[in-house]
């Protein structure tokens, strides 16, 4: 498969997890790409960037397309992995884009609630 | 001449600030990739940069800024304690001099690149920062503060009282 340039120069340039993990997310191929790794073994290839890259990739785009998949990938993880693994707890440490939305949702509802009730069902919403 | 040491395992150092608090750090043995292939891959795009040292991943950039080129610093809640804690504070742009550190800061806060700068220069009145710094995997790199991989939207200076 083709990894786009953009992969390996996140890869190479990194001096924190958070950039690689920026730079994968804004990649629009990724959805497509996370499909693709999933098919690979990754350690049957021979270029050494190449196949980080595909770990990085089943990695990352496991964590926002495929949770179980990311899941099952990080308890497995080995602390010994280059930055691999500091991709992967800082992952673990992020709140996924869906929940922290539903985590706001919710809280604007519990809101909502509260001040109809406290001034006689009368609805405010944030704007 | 490249620094690596053979291919050990990774390990770690101790590793503290002025007040004490541990700083987790990761020193990586194994060479990554073919050093020319990466170095060719960001020198076209940054033909001014100077290359100053050889591909190494025993330390980063913050490790070259904070911990004297031992050790990799990558928590980017360790960058911030060192900022607070080794008691650095922002210089204005123009009271920038040669020694004080640049940080650059992404849109979600990640101090995602620092150097140090090493040479200040007014050309005609525009004021131009150097700044020696160590761009992930790769080398350090000597360049213009806004001409490097990293975003440059965001930038501070700051000076260790």
């Amino acid at each position: 498969m083709e990894i786009p340039e953009k992969i390996l120069r996140a890869i190479l340039a990194a001096n924190t997890p958070r950039y690689i993990i920026r730079e994968f997310e804004s990649l629009k191929e990724l959805p497509e790409l996370y499909k693709e790794v999933k098919l690979i073994d990754a350690s049957a290839t021979e270029n050494a960037l190449t196949s980080l890259a595909i770990e990085y990739l089943r990695i990352i785009g496991s964590y926002f397309y495929d949770r179980e998949v990311f899941d099952a990938l990080s308890k497995n993880w080995s602390d010994n992995r280059h930055y691999l693994s500091k991709v992967v707890s800082t992952l673990n440490n992020l709140v996924r884009p869906n929940e922290m939305q539903i985590s706001i949702n919710a809280t604007q509802a519990e809101s909502n609630i509260t001040v109809g009730q406290a001034s006689n069902n009368i609805t405010v919403t944030s704007p | 001449m490249p620094t690596q040491i053979g291919s050990k395992p990774d390990s770690d150092i101790i590793l503290h600030t002025r007040l004490r608090t541990c700083i987790q750090n990761l020193q990586v043995w194994s060479p990554l990739v073919d050093p020319n292939i990466s170095k060719a891959m960001f020198e076209s795009e940054f033909p001014r940069a100077v290359l100053r040292t050889e591909p190494t991943e025993v330390y980063n950039c913050h490790g070259m800024v904070f911990a004297a080129r031992r050790t990799k610093i990558i928590e980017n809640a360790d960058v911030q304690t060192i900022l607070n804690e080794d008691s650095y504070h922002e210089i204005p742009f123009m009271e920038v001099l040669e020694g004080d550190i640049i940080v650059y800061f992404a849109g979600d806060g990640d101090a995602e690149h620092s150097g140090v700068i090493c040479r200040i220069q007014d050309l005609q009145g525009v004021r131009m920062i150097f700044v020696v710094s160590k761009w992930g995997a790769l080398g350090e790199y000597i360049h213009k503060h806004n001409e490097c991989p990293y975003v440059t939207q965001n930038m501070k200076f700051f000076r260790a009282a």
